[in-house]
Formats: C-alpha cells, sequence, structure tokens
C-alpha cells in the first residue's frame, strides 16, 4: 500500500473551496499550492517521487515522461477531482481567500500518471500548529 | 569550468518565487513571527545555496563549518 505525504506549510492559492474547470477538465479540480514551513521538503519529496516512478515503470515512464506538476517555484501542488476533507475552521471558510496564510497540514499520495509523470492528490487538508516548533530567529 | 559559489537560474527562480510568495502572506494577514520564520528561512536557503551547501538538516544552524571544502 502507498505511503502518504503529509506536508505542512501556509496557504498560498487554494481552490478547495470553488475548484478550478477549465475547457478540457471533465470534473472540477481542487487545486492547492502551499509553501512548505522548510525547503528541505522538496527534495524529500523528489527522492519519494523519484523511487515511486522506479517501482511504477509505466510503458511510457522510461521513454519521456512529461513535466511532473508537483512544484511551482516555491509551492507544492496538490490537485484532486475529488474534494478533500476539510477539518477545523478550514470547514467554516465560504471563500477560498480566506484560509490563504493558514498555516495547515496535507495529507496526500503521489500519484504516478500513464505518461509517467508525476502529480500530488490530496485527502485531508487540516490547521497545523506550531510551525517551525515555534522558532522565533529575533528571539 | 564549474562555479563554486553563487546562485544559479533555478535558485533565482526560486527566491523569487518565495519573495513573492511571502509578499502574499503578509498582505493576506499572517502572523509576524511566521513572516520573520518565512522570511529566516529564506536568508537560510539563499545563504546555503551560495555556497552549494545544501539546505542544512539543522535549520537553526546554518553554519558552513561543518562542510568538508567550502569555496569563500
Amino acid at each position: 500500500m502507498k505511503q502518504p505525504i503529509r506536508v505542512r506549510g501556509w496557504i498560498s492559492t487554494s481552490n478547495l473551496i470553488n475548484p478550478r474547470k477549465l475547457f478540457t477538465d471533465e470534473l472540477p479540480r481542487y487545486y492547492l499550492a502551499i509553501q512548505p514551513e522548510s525547503p528541505m521538503v522538496f527534495d524529500e519529496l523528489q527522492a519519494q517521487v523519484d523511487k515511486e516512478k522506479l517501482e511504477a515503470e509505466t510503458s511510457y515512464s522510461a521513454i519521456n515522461s512529461s513535466e511532473d506538476g508537483i512544484f511551482d517555484g516555491c509551492k507544492v501542488i496538490f490537485q484532486t477531482t475529488f474534494g478533500p476533507r476539510l477539518e477545523g475552521e478550514l470547514m467554516d471558510s465560504q471563500h477560498d481567500d480566506e484560509i490563504v496564510g493558514k498555516f495547515v497540514q496535507v495529507v496526500g499520495h503521489i500519484q504516478i500518471l500513464e505518461a509517467g509523470n508525476a502529480m500530488f492528490s490530496m485527502h485531508i487538508v487540516e490547521p497545523a500548529f506550531n510551525s517551525l516548533d515555534g522558532f522565533d530567529p529575533t528571539a | 569550468m564549474r562555479t563554486k559559489t553563487g546562485l544559479t537560474s533555478k535558485d533565482q527562480n526560486f527566491i523569487d518565487s518565495t519573495c513573492r510568495s511571502i509578499a502574499k502572506f503578509d498582505k493576506h494577514g499572517v502572523s509576524e513571527i511566521a513572516l520573520r520564520q518565512q522570511i529566516y528561512m529564506l536568508g537560510l536557503f539563499t545563504f546555503r545555496q551560495f555556497y552549494k551547501a545544501g539546505f542544512p538538516s539543522d535549520y537553526k544552524n546554518p553554519s558552513l563549518n561543518n562542510l568538508a571544502s567550502v569555496s569563500r
């Protein structure tokens, strides 16, 4: 069974309450971009993705996989067609803008698509606390 | 010749993206301590990347002294 991934960070862009629907989409797309609390997360996630790609070995992946949709600059991207479960104060939000800047934990999975590229799905988005264990660089 | 210090265009893009993201959080009223943490991590990333040192396993210890050879 696939191990879930857990990423803590601040919500930068959210389409959790009003999912995106582009012309090419058959289903609405729930989208979340978070800035993780530590840049180390990128290397850790990339290592997990590389490992899962090796295990998946789709017929296309060995040739030339398309670009992964997992990072965008300093953000980790989660996308699903099923709405993730929102917990705590996130459940009471009416608009996506209200939750920008909230510190959350996202639980999801790495998905390796047929074309060989990877994406992160999300299942639970919950409030998180004590970013960087409360570290204050000015203290 | 391989440069021993300096930021790559990938590093620079990451830094630009982080600056924009932090400014967005500031606009949305994120707490002061969260802003300080984000700016500290950005500075730490920039400093360590400049010396090709990678991100430290302990973010509270930014020193380069534990590296075998660092071009200064």
